[in-house]
């Protein structure tokens, strides 16, 4: 579904992402885990096409989409959410969402904004219909988080990529959203950056280990839990 | 509820101030409502898009120069011919500078719009066959006599008002207050926002011309001051006086600034320190401007 190669972005002195040459395939969950700075969210922003890259090449679907644009890489089927909510807070969570749904549509100057059937079931999905009247800042932090990803539904991608959805969750919020995550993963291919262990070695099906901006190892759930050298550069800084 | 109903009033007004027959109130009142239309129209970018343009006067100028070459040098006058072709002007006008500036994001946003207003002041300021500083006559305008002038002037203040309504309430308009929010974000859901701010910038450009056309109409007179920076700095005061997001607040202040200007001018010749007063303390006593007022009590 979607391949790097040899992908790199630099900041100055400093290698965000170093050579990374990847292959997500297609209806799979695919975890991102590391150590802060590793250069995860520098990823996403590179396959979203919001930073550009260095050197190395992106391709979805065997085309090259490097130098694409962000807009026209959601409109190739690449959805994604932020790390810190991102949500438009003077809109109601409905208006973000058909908002977000319109993207879809040919500029329309003067028909009305009407309900679309997209947005509806991205409402619903993401467990936000009884909420949908009250405005994105007033939502709870949860609530927004579940908005940002029915936002992202509404644009029915694809590929997701999401970059933390569970951080600054409590249990109950979290549970919620890794059902979701779950529920949303059935018919999507997700790469998803996430810190939660538990929740990573529950939905993932592969999981990449990045260090420095390089991949340190990449497997199975339980490979990846086996496996002395990610021990050691990074679950070992968690458990010791 | 309430606001409608004082539009409606002022509407009717507006159009009582026509059967007057008064020369001075058409003249007045229709300059009036043409700084209504200027306005609403920058609205659209300053207050819905969040870009802050010093081009508008441009726009506005272009569509009265227009006008003026195709009534002297042409015979063209009826305003079926004229206005479909100044504001053609005035929206590819648009379409250029917009496609030039929109490159650059923020306060450079800002200056390219002004560099662009000032180049075009000087261009028809020094040049000699446009009339130079002293500006040109238009021999013969579109409309006979100056109570047809302020019933056309009326009619367009009103469907100006109507399709903005129409445009912001469209999905689009709903893209425009995105993209002022986050628009990094409108990026990412798919919104190729470069293409949406230009066509707000044509539409407002447009609408700009409008304005002109009709200013040039109504005064069968046009100069080059009308490009100036000054003009364009105006109608963005008379925008946040008004109130920026909403589309009677820009009505407001443009009916209070041409107020303000004419009986300002006869109380003293400072009057343009009046203005930055009235300016300074809207700004720091009502943040949303004059239509907070009315929002206060809707
Ligand atoms: N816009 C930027 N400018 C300069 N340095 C940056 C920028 N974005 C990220 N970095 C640096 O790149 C490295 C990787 O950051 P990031 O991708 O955010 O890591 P992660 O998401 O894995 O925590 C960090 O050292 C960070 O300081
Ligand atoms: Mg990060």
């Amino acid at each position: 579904m979607l391949e790097t190669e040899a992908l790199c972005r630099r900041f100055g002195a400093l290698a965000a992402v170093d050579g990374v040459s990847l292959s997500f395939e297609a209806g799979k969950i695919h975890a991102l885990i590391g150590p802060n700075g590793a250069g995860k969210s520098t990823l996403l922003a590179l396959l979203s096409g919001e930073l550009r890259a260095t050197s190395g090449r992106v391709r979805l679907r065997g085309v090259d989409v490097t130098h694409h644009s962000p807009d026209r890489l959601s409109r190739l089927g690449i959805g994604r959410s932020y790390q810190t909510a991102n949500v438009f807070a003077e809109l109601s969570g409905a208006e973000c969402v058909w908002l977000a749904a319109q993207s879809r549509a040919p500029m329309r100057l003067l028909s009305r904004a009407g309900r679309l059937p997209g947005a509806e079931r991205a409402l619903d999905a993401c467990g936000l219909s009884s909420r949908r009247a009250i405005r994105a800042s007033e939502l709870s932090y949860g609530e927004q988080r579940q908005l940002e990803i029915a936002m992202v539904l509404a644009t029915e991608p694809s590929l997701l990529l999401l970059d933390e959805p569970l951080a600054g969750l409590g249990h109950d919020e979290a549970q919620r959203i890794v059902a979701l995550l779950r529920e949303v993963a059935r018919d999507r291919t997700m790469i998803l950056v996430e810190h939660d262990m538990d929740a990573v070695f529950s939905i993932a099906d592969t999981v990449t280990v990045l260090v420095g901006g390089r991949v340190l190892e990449r497997g199975t759930p339980q490979a990846i839990r086996a496996s002395r050298a990610v021990r050691e550069a990074y679950l070992g800084e968690e458990q010791p | 509820m309430i606001r409608r109903a004082l539009l409606v009033v002022l509407a009717l007004a507006l159009l009582a101030v026509g059967f007057t027959g008064d020369r001075f109130w058409l003249q007045f009142m229709g300059k009036a409502m043409i700084g209504c239309i200027f306005a609403m129209s920058l609205d659209l970018l300053v207050g819905y898009t969040g870009l802050v343009s010093l081009a508008h006067a441009a726009f506005f100028g272009i569509s009265a120069y227009l006008l003026a070459g195709l009534s002297n040098h042409y015979g063209l006058v009826s305003p079926v011919a004229t206005l479909p072709i100044c504001l053609a002007g005035a929206a590819f006008a648009a379409v250029v500078i917009g496609w030039l500036s929109l490159r650059a994001t923020g306060v450079y946003f800002i200056m390219v719009t002004l560099a662009f207003t000032q180049m075009l002041y000087y261009l028809f300021n020094d040049a000699p066959g446009l009339g130079g500083s002293d500006g040109l006559y238009v021999n013969e305008r579109p409309f006979s006599g100056r109570t047809t002038a302020y019933f056309a002037i009326w009619s367009a203040l009103v469907i100006v008002y109507a399709v903005l309504l129409r445009v912001l309430h469209a999905p689009f308009g709903h893209a425009l207050v995105g993209i002022r929010v986050n628009e990094q974000r409108m990026r990412s859901l798919g919104f190729p926002t470069p293409r949406y701010k230009l066509v707000a910038f044509v539409i407002a450009g447009t609408l700009a011309g409008l304005a002109g056309y009709l200013d040039a109409a109504l005064y069968g007179f046009v100069n080059p001051a009308e490009f100036g920076w000054r003009q364009s700095g105006l109608v963005l005061m008379t925008v946040l006086l008004g109130g920026k997001g909403t589309l009677h607040g820009p009505i407001l202040g443009a009916l209070l600034l041409t107020f303000v200007e004419h009986y300002g001018e006869q109380f003293t010749v400072h009057w343009n320190a009046l203005i930055g007063a009235l300016v300074i303390a809207v700004v720091l006593f009502l943040p949303r401007g004059l239509a907070g007022l009315v929002h206060a009590r809707d």
